[in-house]
This record gives C-alpha cells, sequence and structure tokens, in this order.
C-alpha cells in the first residue's frame, strides 16, 4: 500500500488547515480545551507501547539498525572504531566515538542480541521524554509538562522510529533533554557541569551535536551569569577529549581523516528545502511568545534555538541525510512553548483564539504524519520474517562455531529484493567479534570518492572468513549505490567481485541464505 | 547576557531589514534563476544536482537559500511584536515593517515561485 507523503510539507499542510480553522472556529477561550491533557496522555501511551513492541520484535526495520552495535561489539572485542583508509576492513562511520561507546556498554551488560542492540536507541527516547517532564514540570505545572510531552512525541512520531532507533538521534534526544532538565533543575554551578559535560557527549554523538544544546547555555547563563560560563566551557573539553584519549582503538586522527572526507559530498537541493519546511513547522509553538508582553525575556534563547537549526538544516541537506536531524530540537521547542502557554493564560483572548487555531492546525497536521510514518514502519517491519531468519543464522552458527564467518551482500538494492536480509548481519558479528564489510559504510566511503582497497581483495583471497552468508535470490554483492551523484555505480567493484568469486563457491543453501565457503572454488 | 541583551535593544529590525534586504533578496534570486534553469532544460528528477560534490558553491546556495527564509522570519515576528497576534492584520504589518513592507511582499513572491511545479517550467521551456 502506498501512503500519501505527508511528511514533505508540513508547513503547506498547516497552513491549509489553519486556513480551514480560521473560517471554522469562533470560540473565545483563554484556556487550554479539556480534551488535550488527555490526548496528550494518549500519545505518550502510544510513544511507549510502540517503543516495547519494538523492542520485543526479532526485526530490524533499518539497514542502519544493526550495523552501529556490530560495530560496537567488534569494537568490544579488539577492533578500531575508525580503522584506516588502507585497511582491509569497512565499515567506519563518521559518528563519534560515545555512540559506538553507548552502544557497547549495553551490549556488554545485557549481551550481544538483537534486543540488547536495540536498548540504547529506546532508553535514548524514552529518557528525552522523562527528562523534558522534569524540565518543564519545574517551570510551569504537572499538566502543561504533559502537555509539552505530548507535543514532543507527537514529533517523534512524525520520523518513524528515529526517536528510539541505534542511530545517535535518539541519543541527542536524550542529550538535549538531560541538559534542559539540569539546566533549568540543578543549582547554577552543577548545572553549568552538567550542561558543558552533555555537550561534550552531544559533539562526540554527532559534530552538530552542540548546536541542539546551544539555548541550554543562554538559560544557564539567564539563571546566574556569563561567568558560570567558565564552569561549563571545562566540562565540556573534558567530555569531547576523553573518548580519544581512553584507548588507541579511538583513533581522533582517523576519525577526522573519514569526517573531512564525508564533508566534502556537497548538498541536495530538494532536502534543503524540506528541510527549511521543518524548521519553520518545529518552530510554529514559538510564535504565540512574540505575541506577549514578555517575549523580550526569551528572546535570546529562541534567537539561539534559531540559528541551531539553521545550523542543522543545512549540513541536514548533505546527501543520505534528511530533516529527521532537525527532531532533538523538537524537545526544546515543546518546553518553550509549553511555557508561553503557561503565561499565556493570562493574555487576550483574540491572540490566543488565533493561537488556539494554529495549535489544532499542528495537531491535525501533526497526526496525520504521524499515522502515516508508523503505518509505513510496520509495514517495513515486516518485510522479512524475522524470526525465520534470525533461527536460520542462529542455527548455521551454531553449526559452524568458528569466528571465520561473515555475512555478505545481495541485490542491487538494502531496501529491496534480498537486500533486507543484510539487516541480519549483527548477529553474525555477534557470534564471531568480527565486522569486515558494512555495505552502508562501503556506500558513504564511495560517495566520498574512497573505493575498497586492494587489501580487502586479500582478505577474500586468503580465505581469512571461511563462509560467508548470502542473502539468496538475487546476485551477491551486486549493490548499487543508492546516491544519484555516484551515477548508482556498484558498490562492490570488479576487484572485489572477481576476488570473491574466485575463492568462494556455495556449498549450501539454506532458506534465505546461500553459504559460500573458501577454497572450493573451481580455479 | 545584560551587554548581550542591550545590544539587542539597540538594534532597529525595521533598519536591518530594509539593509540586509539588498543582500538577501539578489542572493535568493540568483539561486532561483539557477533552479528554474535547471528544471527548464535539464530532466535529471533532482533540481540542480550539480550542487552534490561541490562544498563550497553548496555552502553559498545553502545560505543564500535560508538567508532569505531568515529574513522572512525576522520580518514576521517584528511585525508580530509590534500588533500582539500571530496573525497580523494587513494594515498592522505595514506599520509594523515600514519601509521593509513591500520588500517582504517582493521576497515572498520571490520564495514562492521556487515553490512552483516543475511543468510549469517544462512548458514555458518548450
Amino acid at each position: 500500500m502506498n501512503l500519501p507523503d505527508l511528511n514533505g510539507r508540513p508547513l503547506a499542510w498547516v497552513a491549509i488547515v489553519s486556513l480551514i480553522g480560521f473560517l471554522l472556529y469562533r470560540r473565545d477561550r483563554a484556556e487550554a480545551p479539556v480534551w488535550s491533557l488527555p490526548l496528550a496522555l494518549a500519545l505518550v501511551a502510544w510513544f511507549v507501547g510502540l517503543i516495547a513492541w519494538y523492542l520485543q520484535h526479532p526485526a530490524y526495520r533499518d539497514h542502519a539498525e544493526g550495523t552501529f552495535p556490530a560495530i560496537a561489539w567488534a569494537f568490544l572485542h579488539g577492533a578500531p572504531l575508525y580503522h584506516t583508509v588502507d585497511a582491509p576492513e569497512r565499515y567506519t562511520h563518521i559518528y563519534g566515538p560515545y555512540f559506538y561507546l553507548a552502544h557497547a556498554l549495553s551490549l556488554y551488560l545485557f549481551g550481544a542480541t538483537v534486543m540488547a542492540s536495540k536498548l540504547t536507541g529506546v532508553i535514548g527516547g524514552l529518557g528525552s521524554v522523562v527528562a523534558l517532564y522534569l524540565a518543564t514540570w519545574k517551570i510551569s505545572s504537572a499538566r502543561f509538562a504533559i502537555l509539552a510531552c505530548g507535543y514532543s512525541v507527537l514529533m517523534y512520531l512524525c520520523f518513524r522510529h528515529v526517536s528510539f532507533w541505534a542511530r545517535p538521534d535518539s541519543l541527542l534526544l536524550l542529550t538535549v533533554s538531560s541538559a534542559l532538565a539540569i539546566g533549568v533543575l540543578a543549582s547554577p554551578p552543577w548545572a553549568a557541569v552538567g550542561v558543558g559535560l552533555l555537550t561534550g557527549v552531544a559533539l562526540n554523538l554527532k559534530l552538530t551535536g552542540p548546536l541542539y544544546i546551544a539555548p541550554v547555555w543562554v538559560l544557564l547563563a539567564q539563571r546566574s551569569s556569563m561567568s558560570i560560563l567558565a564552569i561549563a566551557a571545562p566540562a565540556f573539553a573534558f567530555a569531547v577529549v576523553a573518548p580519544f584519549t581512553s584507548t588507541e582503538r579511538i583513533s581522533a586522527s582517523n576519525f577526522w581523516f573519514w569526517f573531512r572526507e564525508s564533508s566534502e559530498n556537497g548538498l541536495v537541493i530538494r532536502s534543503l528545502r524540506q528541510n527549511v519546511e521543518w524548521t519553520l513547522f518545529l518552530w510554529l509553538p514559538v510564535l504565540p511568545i512574540f505575541s506577549s508582553p514578555w517575549w523580550r525575556t526569551h528572546r535570546v534563547f529562541l534567537i539561539v534555538l534559531a540559528l541551531g537549526m539553521i545550523g542543522v538544516a543545512i549540513p541536514a541537506a548533505k546527501p543520505g541525510a534528511g530533516h529527521y536531524h532537525l527532531l532533538p530540537f523538537a524537545p526544546l521547542v515543546g518546553w518553550i512553548g509549553a511555557a508561553a502557554l503557561w503565561r499565556l493564560r493570562s493574555t487576550g483572548v483574540t491572540a490566543f483564539r488565533r493561537w488556539a487555531v494554529l495549535a489544532r492546525a499542528i495537531l491535525v497536521v501533526g497526526l496525520a504524519i504521524a499515522l502515516t510514518e508508523q503505518v509505513g514502519a510496520l509495514q517495513e517491519m515486516r518485510k522479512v520474517d524475522a524470526s525465520a531468519v534470525t533461527h536460520e543464522i542462529q542455527a548455521f552458527l551454531n553449526r559452524h562455531p568458528s569466528r571465520h564467518v561473515a555475512m555478505g551482500f545481495a541485490g542491487k538494492s538494502m531496501y529491496l529484493g534480498a537486500g533486507p536480509y543484510s539487516y541480519y548481519a549483527p548477529l553474525v558479528v555477534f557470534h564471531t567479534g568480527r565486522y569486515p564489510i558494512d555495505q552502508a559504510g562501503v556506500q558513504e566511503h564511495q560517495l566520498a570518492g574512497i573505493e575498497i582497497p586492494s587489501s580487502t581483495n586479500e582478505l577474500l583471497r586468503t580465505c581469512q572468513y571461511e563462509y560467508w552468508l548470502v542473502p539468496k535470490g538475487d546476485e551477491p554483492f551486486a549493490t548499487l549505490n543508492m546516491y544519484p551523484v555516484t551515477g548508482h555505480m556498484r558498490l562492490f567493484p570488479l576487484g572485489f567481485r572477481k576476488a570473491f568469486f574466485e575463492s568462494y563457491q556455495i556449498v549450501e543453501s539454506l532458506r534465505f541464505y546461500d553459504v559460500w565457503q573458501c577454497g572450493k572454488a573451481k580455479s | 547576557m545584560t551587554h548581550l541583551e542591550s545590544t539587542l535593544d539597540r538594534i532597529d529590525p525595521v533598519r536591518l531589514l530594509s539593509a540586509t534586504w539588498w543582500v538577501v533578496f539578489p542572493a535568493f534570486s540568483t539561486v532561483l534563476v539557477l533552479y528554474v534553469y535547471d528544471a527548464m532544460y535539464f530532466r535529471t528528477g533532482e533540481p540542480m544536482q550539480w550542487l552534490a560534490g561541490r562544498t563550497r558553491v553548496s555552502l553559498l546556495v545553502a545560505s543564500s537559500y535560508t538567508a532569505a527564509y531568515a529574513w522572512l522570519v525576522v520580518a514576521y515576528v517584528t511585525t508580530v511584536v509590534a500588533d500582539h497576534d500571530v496573525l497580523p492584520s494587513w494594515a498592522g504589518s505595514q506599520t509594523a515593517l515600514g519601509p521593509a513592507f513591500w520588500k517582504a511582499i517582493v521576497l515572498i513572491i520571490v520564495v514562492a515561485t521556487l515553490y512552483a511545479p516543475h511543468q510549469i517550467w517544462r512548458a514555458l521551456a518548450r
């Protein structure tokens, strides 16, 4: 079933719904409607229920969900987080070390399972709601705190499962909300230390991380004075440097190399347009502040928030990025929006009526987007019979307990045909502790102009992995790069494919995977 | 923070908008011309696909593009602050923005042009 792409034009939809609302809605009430609280609670319940269902489900929805826990597990078994440009293994991504360390901790504590690999993201999503509740409750009331959480969760639901998936976005949500809660609740010196540390963590999740937390620094300075930032700055520096000095397997120079290469990819104008529209859509709840007499109190916070959003909207237009990068601003908007509503109760009813119409339009459009997105996500989770796939991989690994097994890739796309069967590569990595090739990583490297080196071909020719499990039904290692600017070229070059087919041959055909064994190929 | 607040107090938003329009408008118009030309003569499916891989030009285009929206947001917020309403009246907007009012209208029209369906540009190209 093809769903309408409501997600692409939120602002246009708000304009249309608002227009209808202004024509139809005539009531003047200086209070949020009675149904707003149950609705906010229902949204939070929907979010929590969805997370619980996702956590116990054996499927991965996206190729990236398993990638990062797999890298974290390999790191725990001695692999570097950021390999060199000519290394035979190909898995480096440009996310910061705390992201991988969080996954590594979860896998270490709860065991290397699909559920544990989802746990970090889940804690990020749920924790952000709790932190936002506390931060809003402190400045208003329990009711307005729930309204803020309801808004924030509605925005989360507009982005499939980005708010609790295994990418840095979920942890950024937690970091931003926690910084906000600490910035509001703790005494100024401790708040400065906490916010400084969390800003450093955010930087080491994603390099744009501090832009999300910058408005909280404004709150800090407003609560005491600019000199409080002198306490926050060393805490920030400590959090930035710590992971790179803790072990030589987290190389700052390699990380910087891959980041620099990736930053040269230009941008996609269509994405920029969508990012700008989402920036404006996310900004809508703060509008009543400007129609109130006390807007000056929050103007620096709002200016820094807006600059941060612009600062994220531009890099989020890079190939492969998208408007979901703006999601960590949602808790800040929910918080300041609730503060606005809290104080708006005492202002003029005409202004409130117009704001109420706008709020209803945001709600209607948000609900429509959330529903279509969640139905889409559900369909994607059901693409593969995850239980049967997991069972088959585990059975194979039980029969071949050595560390010399890897998962290969098949199909022209990561998302179609046999592509989604490679999402379960982490199950093999959890068994072996080794991760030779990450398809998504290879794709990003190729976009930056870096091809698979000859050392990887040698890894195949020297049988360092005796078995490759390759999804059935499509040609092995025939995936095309999904980025149009690459001309959709083959991810795996001729030399690599030649090395594979000259070294390996199918020795067994399972239900979902073919087993390729080294040294069995005809010369 | 007090220093920053007093600096903000000294800024006249209308004068700021009027002055910056002369930079923002030509920059965005250039992006629009490039976009429309691309939509008219190149059927790549992805407008301005040549931006991918050209980092410096991309940043220039992105800055010009976002600056226009930022300018409009500042103009809108200035009006809302003056009119005390999220939906300011036409007369209220004219009073609040003064000489920047018509500049805002022109920029809105230019920004809206970017949202025109590609079919229109292709038909014009024929």
